[in-house]
This record gives C-alpha cells, structure tokens and sequence, in this order.
C-alpha cells in the first residue's frame, strides 16, 4: 500500500505537482533530517543539508532524472549531500555533537527525561560514531527507522541477504562497543 | 538500564524543531515555485506513462517477443495503430499517442462552438478511461485512476475557459446549453464512479466533480445573462434548488434555498442563482470546518482539503458584470 502510495506522490511530482512535493517532504523531512544528523552531529547543519536535499531532489526530478523509488533516491541524494559536505569542509575543525541542540530538539514531555534522554543518545551517538559508516547507516535504517530488510535493501542498493548479514554485523559490533 | 534495540528506538526522538520544519517547508516551496512549470513533451509524457504502468515501455522495448509486437503494429500501418491508440488507457503504450491525437484535434478546430464540442467529446472518453479502469481492476488501478482523473482535471479547464471566453457572443447561448447539458451527464456518471473508487482516487474524484459542477453553473449563468428561453431557465434553477435541498440539512443554508425559490417565483433569475451560491458557500463552510478535522493519512497523500464548488459572490458579481450584454440573445 505504501508503495502505490508513494509511486502516486512520484508520479504527481514528475508531473510539477508542488503540493505532492510538499506532501513528500512532511512525509520523509524527520526521516532525513535523522539520516544526515548521525552523519554530521550537528543541528544547524542537518538543518542546512536538509533543506538542500529537498530542494535537489525536486531539480532532479524536473530534470528527468529517471528515479524509480522516491524513498531510496531521497537517501541516495541525502548521502551524495553529505559527502559533498564533507569535500567542502575538509581539513575544517571536527563537529562535535552540541549537547544544547540535541536537548531543544528532543521529544519529550518533561525537562528531567530531556535531560535523560539527551545523555543516552550522547551516549549511544558516541558508540555509534566509533563503527563503521556503513554499521552506522544500517542500524538507523533497521533499529531506528525500523524499515523492512526489503525497504533497506532498496535503499542501500544490496541485496536483501546482505542487509541481513550486514545488520547483524553491526549490532554486534555496536553491541562489542557498549560492553567494552 | 534499557536493551540496546530499544535505546537504538528511542534515538527517533531526534526531531528538527517544528518551527524550522514549518520555515523550510515554506521557503522550499516558495523557491520552487519560482522554478517555471514543467511543460512536458510528448516523448516525456509517453515514457512517464510507460513507467507509471509498470514499466511497460521498457518489457516492451527489452523483450524481444515485445518488440517483435511493436514492429509488427508499425508494420501493420497507420489505421490499426490508431484504432489501438484509440483503446488505450492511462499507462498503455500508445495512450500519449491518443491525447495527441486529441489535443491536434482540438488545434484544427477554430469554431468555438464546434471546439467545444470537441473538448465535451474528449471529457467522455476520460469518463470512459476511469470506468474501463476501474472496471478492469488492473494492476496499479488506484494510480491509473488518479492519473485518469488528473487527465479529466487537465482536459476540462479549458472548458471552463471557453465559458468565460465566449459569454456575451452570439454562441455563447448554444455553447451553454451543450455544456449545462453534458456536465448534468458527467456529474451524474462522476457520482456513481465515486462509490467504486478506490480511498486514495477519493479527493481526485472529489475534484473531478467539483469541475463538473463548477462548469454547470457557469453555464446556467451564461443562459441567465444570454436570456435563455425563461421556461427552460426556471426549471433548471428549479432543479438546483431541488437538488441543493436534498444535500445539507443546515438550517441557514435551507433559509438561503427558501430565498431562491421566492426569487425564482417572481422570475428574478440572476438573484435567485446568487442565493443558490449563499447557500452552497455555507455548506462548504460547514463542511470544511468538519473536514480540517480529518485525520492525514499515514502517507500524507489524502487530506482534508477544501474544495470548491461555486463561485465566491466576488468572482461571480465580476463574471455577471463582464458578462451582461445590452443585447438577449433569444
């Protein structure tokens, strides 16, 4: 169902529909917001490279880019986004997480659990940061996202048996960095 | 201390601030609305309807015994690709051969009356297009009838413009009357449609009919100002009070209906068309208060937009303004 409904947001969207495009930005914006914050740890500039995402996907889309699934394609530009960021700003100073960010932006009902919150995902962001980048994406996709190994093959571009090796790589290794 | 999958789910918590969700969504679609709208080709358009069908454009090129197909009805000639582009639906290989065909049609035509004609011909093959589909119930149906329907939505605006266009002429009277004609068709077929129709077809049908309607009262008021055979009028407005009477159980607007009957009674047509409006203004005033409560699906495809199906009194005192003319045409 979710892919006849994203295949009709495609279509509307191939077709100049700014409304459905705006339907597909509250549909995937936290999704990606999330993707590229784990890669760059920092608010203002997720924010910034979020922004850039939706704007290059509606410019490849009017540009005919061939895209056959728009959730996997929103990822592929979002990681091409990042790694032209990080081009940019080599030999620039390391973003560290900035706890302040983390805390304004959490979900939570009361300061106390912010705070708690905040120390945990400091914490787990920490852990996080030490696996390999590609451990790093499969565990958000997997344990965060929670899409299927179908929905994370698609949007990794592997096959569905290398997802599941993949994942199971990574959570034990995120596991060995939690124990050590 | 938590299990590691459920503090790895706890890190969704991570969220942009609602107020820059809101600043970036509208500065997104500010710029890309400053980007010149899409004019597709006739090729993109074929391969944008080959793609939404499956992939179709690529079996048929990819395969051999599809291509071998192809080859054959090109061979075949002109006559059979036509009479196969004539069958074909949203999605079909040869569709954008079909709308092409049509919109050429359309060009060649310089009659405005005949044009119109023309364009009401060409609505009825899309009606016909969401029923074969629905009917069918094919693979990818609910996005095929949303593309139908978008085809109905784009093929029918010029209609409308052609209403305005030709009021005060001295075709504007017969042009009405085919178009109050065939949008009381249309809507009729439209609301039966609905029923069959898919939950995510449901706001495309919804406008679909909204244009249908829309377009019916434009040209009911058309023959108003035309000075239409009074009968004929009367009993049309008096349908629409009828008809609006049967929809809504709000008090002001059934006030609003009363008000229309009156007028009609004392022959005041442009008035009692007004009143008709008021009184459809305030049922989607009450509807849409009902319809923001509507919960977004999960997809945020199908919302609680309103819609509009009559004019506001501000755009219709312009059209009876620009369209009233010294001269009844009878």
């Amino acid at each position: 169902m979710d892919r006849i409904r994203e295949k009709i947001l495609l279509t509307k969207i191939q077709a100049g529909d700014k409304e459905s495009f705006g339907d597909l930005y509250d549909l995937y914006l936290e999704k990606i917001y999330r993707f590229i914050y784990f890669k760059v740890s920092s608010v203002s500039e997720a924010e910034d490279l979020t922004s850039e995402v939706f704007l290059r996907v509606w410019q490849y889309i009017q540009d005919d880019v061939e895209v056959e699934n728009i959730r996997a394609f929103l990822y592929r530009v979002s990681r091409n986004v990042v790694i032209d960021f990080y081009r940019k700003n080599h030999g620039k100073e390391t973003i560290d997480i900035d706890d302040h960010e983390i805390v304004d932006n959490l979900r939570a009902d009361n300061l106390l659990e912010k705070i708690d919150l905040n120390t945990q995902i400091k914490d787990l962001m920490g852990k996080l940061d030490l696996l390999k980048e590609e451990y790093r994406e499969i565990i958000l996709l997997k344990y965060v996202e929670e899409y299927t190994t179908a929905e994370i093959a698609d949007i990794m571009g592997r096959s569905k048996g290398a997802i599941r090796v993949l994942s199971h790589r990574a959570l034990e290794a995120l596991k060995k960095e939690a124990t050590s | 201390m938590k299990d590691l999958a459920t503090q790895l789910k706890e890190l969704n918590k991570i969220q942009p601030s609602t107020q820059w969700k809101d600043s970036s969504k509208q500065a997104i679609l500010a710029k890309i609305s400053e980007s010149s709208p899409k004019k597709m080709s006739l090729w993109a358009e074929f391969l944008y309807f080959a793609k939404l069908s499956g992939n179709l454009f690529q079996s048929f090129v990819m395969k051999p015994v599809g291509t071998m197909a192809l080859v054959a009805v090109l061979v075949l000639g002109g006559g059979v690709l036509k009479v196969t582009a004539d069958n074909s639906l949203p999605g079909d290989l040869l569709y954008s051969l079909k709308t092409g065909g049509e919109k050429m049609q359309v060009a060649l035509i310089f009659n405005e009356e005949k044009r119109v004609q023309a364009r009401l011909k060409i609505i009825n093959e899309r009606i016909n297009e969401i029923n074969t589909i629905i009917a069918n119930k094919e693979k990818d149906q609910e996005a095929k009838t949303i593309m139908a329907l978008n085809n109905f939505h784009r093929d029918f605006l010029p209609v409308q413009e052609d209403l305005v266009s030709v009021s005060g002429s001295t075709e504007a009277i017969r042009i009405a009357r085919s178009v109050e004609d065939k949008t009381n068709e249309f809507g009729f077929i439209l609301n039966k449609t609905q029923d069959k129709t898919g939950d995510l077809a449901q706001s495309d049908i919804k406008k679909a009919i909204d244009d249908v309607n829309r377009a019916n009262f434009r040209a009911l008021e058309v023959l108003v100002v035309g000075g239409d055979d009074d009968s004929q009028i009367a009993k049309k407005i008096d349908t629409k009070i009828f008809e609006a009477e049967g929809s809504t159980t709000n008090g002001e607007a059934l006030a609003k209906l009363d008000e229309a009957r009156l007028e009609l009674e004392n022959l005041n047509f442009v008035v009692a068309l007004q009143k008709i409006k008021e009184s459809s203004q305030l049922v989607e005033a009450e509807s849409n208060s009902t319809s923001s409560e509507e919960v977004i699906d999960e997809a945020g495809v199908v919302k609680g937009e309103s819609t509009s199906t009559v004019w506001t009194i501000e755009e219709s005192n312009k059209f009876l303004n620009e369209s009233s003319t010294p001269e009844v045409i009878k």
